[in-house]
């Protein structure tokens, strides 16, 4: 120590107040940004499961049916359980990694330094991944600036149908711009996606390891080593099942004619919308049928099978 | 101290220099002999003995500090290669088996104002150490007697935690801790958790919970894990953050519902 020295002292600036208002407030923001992060992987995960199931078109095409018939909660579903803790985990994210941190991972390049510095760098790729998600895949995204603005440029942007779930989400992915799946900005598109799928899964494992110190659960070396290994195979299992998702939509995806948006005599917000209207689910299953390749007959048998009228 | 005459090898020093507190840093080279048992305040040293450059100039020594030579006073930390250690026990040997052929480079530490070349000034550690209250209350105006008793077992948590000796590696090594924050980082911690341990430090420990989870508390902890692998006394750093952040869980709660 150079307590003699004090005098010289160039940090004797002012003497910040730790038991401050503003402190306390700070804690609290960082415990809800946990658990907020823990809300929102748990979506993540349910997310990436669902998706898995594109391997087979019918089958994801069941899953989506049954979120969307949700109907009008699955809005009220979607903000609180989803974009809310998205919303709070960003904003105090994009706080902590800018407020002033000296990454230093090259001179310190221990293990626990580099998940630390990668945890912030994927924190930020899944916010350009996020962005262009929403935009071109959610209904609240371009679809929704279409449908009140009926801008032309967006008229042949491909977005996800609900209805045709799996050639949608095929022709979003693999060949948003144009059908030439080499094309430069469509093979981007697939990088992309599956940059974004990796970085959420580390993401999410490695926060299920840092939230655990963070709240007192793991205290000692061996424990967080534990509990670390228990993190390892969750982010394993939901990397596997991230990259069979992925695949399933890209380089095992085969495009299939959609009908024209507005084909079907329903405005596109109808269509996409979590409200079904009884004729356009009528027409559910052949449409379908038409979107994934396979006989009107198997669809509407399938749609029979989970339930819906036919 | 080491004769010129004696050795037969030297290795070129590259020292990190800085006049007064707010002016610019410079680099200087030095050609220094070695032996094989060399470590660098003993480089240091012989520098002091003759400050002169490697393209021959007479400059004034370079400023350091350097007091027990063994690791237990912490006052010769400084960033060398690129790492913060103890200038005492970092053995030259070592260096040029971690960099073979490369010089040594020597900085004062980048987290604390420097005062002249190699020397900073730590005093914030002193300063964070108060606001926590790392004491525990002795006698007053009258004798209080004996203590409460430590069992072997606190006494074997406690020991290693006491072994800090406020040299700051743990805060240069730190991405969270910066010069211009208010982190107090895991020397705090863990000294917190060593009194809030202390059968007469615990009378305090909730006052120290309330800076712990006030400003640059234990909220602004990154999880890099740093700290604990450069700590040159193996402190269980990290656990010490656990600790403390269990702490504020439990303080927290009882706060919210009974304070």
């Amino acid at each position: 120590m150079t307590s003699a020295m004090e005098g010289t002292s160039a940090n004797a600036s002012v003497a910040p107040d730790y038991s401050s208002r503003r402190g306390q407030i700070h804690f609290w923001l960082r415990r809800i940004h946990s658990l907020a992060g823990l809300a929102f992987g748990g979506f993540v995960a349910v997310h990436l499961m669902i998706n898995a199931t594109g391997i087979n078109g019918v089958m994801y095409q069941q899953e989506v049916n049954k979120i969307h018939d949700l109907g009008p909660n699955l809005a009220f579903v979607e903000f609180t359980f989803i974009f809310l803790p998205l919303l709070i985990h960003v904003l105090y994210g994009l706080y902590a990694t800018g407020a002033g941190a000296r990454w230093n991972a090259v001179h310190y390049n221990y293990g626990g330094n580099v998940r630390y510095t990668l945890q912030r760098v994927t924190g930020l790729i899944l916010l350009v991944f996020l962005a262009y998600h929403l935009a071109t895949l959610h209904r609240w995204g371009l679809a929704l600036i279409y449908d009140l603005t009926h801008w032309r440029a967006l008229s042949s942007f491909p977005w996800f149908r609900p209805h045709f779930a799996y050639a949608s989400t095929v022709d979003a992915i693999k060949t948003p711009y144009g059908k030439n799946p080499w094309f430069w900005a469509n093979i981007i598109s697939v990088v992309l996606y599956l940059l974004g799928v990796w970085a959420a899964v580390f993401h999410m494992a490695n926060g299920l390891w840092t939230a655990a110190i963070a709240w007192g659960l793991t205290v000692t070396a061996s424990a967080q080593k534990r509990w670390g290994n228990v993190c390892l195979a969750v982010g394993i299992v939901f990397a596997i099942v991230g990259t069979i998702a992925w695949a399933s939509f890209t380089i095992l995806g085969h495009p299939a004619p959609l009908p024209p948006r507005h084909a079907h005599g329903h405005g596109t917000m109808v269509e996409r919308g979590p409200v079904y209207s009884a004729p356009l689910r009528r027409a559910i299953p052949q449409l379908s049928a038409y979107s994934y390749g396979i006989s009107a007959r198997t669809a509407i048998e399938t749609a029979g099978a989970a339930g819906r009228p036919v | 101290m080491i004769s010129p005459a004696e050795s037969t090898k030297s290795i070129r020093l590259e020292i990190l220099r800085q006049d007064t507190p707010s002016s610019q840093g410079y680099w200087q080279t030095f050609d220094v002999p070695i032996t094989p048992a060399s470590n660098v305040t003993s480089l240091l040293r012989t520098i002091s003995g003759r400050p002169v450059t490697s393209d021959g100039r007479n400059v004034a020594p370079p400023a350091y500090e350097a007091s027990c030579l063994e690791e237990v006073c912490g006052s010769c930390t400084m960033v060398i290669n690129g790492r913060v250690r103890q200038a005492c026990s970092t053995l030259v040997r070592r260096l040029m088996a971690e960099s073979p052929g490369s010089p040594i480079t020597i900085e004062p530490m980048t987290k604390f104002p420097v005062i002249r070349d190699l020397i900073v000034d730590r005093s914030r550690m002193f300063e964070n150490l108060k606001r926590i209250k790392a004491w525990i209350p002795i006698d007053g105006s009258f004798n209080l007697g004996a203590g409460p008793k430590i069992t072997p077992e606190q006494q074997h948590t406690m020991y290693p935690l006491s072994r800090c000796m406020s040299c700051g590696s743990c805060l240069e090594a730190c991405p969270q801790f910066t010069r211009d924050n208010h982190f107090l980082g895991a020397q705090i911690f863990s000294m917190a958790r060593y009194y809030n341990m202390h059968p007469n430090g615990k009378p305090d420990a909730d006052a120290r919970m309330e800076v712990l989870m006030g400003d640059g508390g234990i909220t602004d902890c990154g999880n890099s894990q740093n700290c604990v692998r450069v700590c040159p006394k193996d402190i269980p750093l990290t656990e010490s953050i656990g600790v403390i952040g269990r702490s504020a869980t439990v303080y927290s709660i009882k706060k919210f519902f009974s304070k």
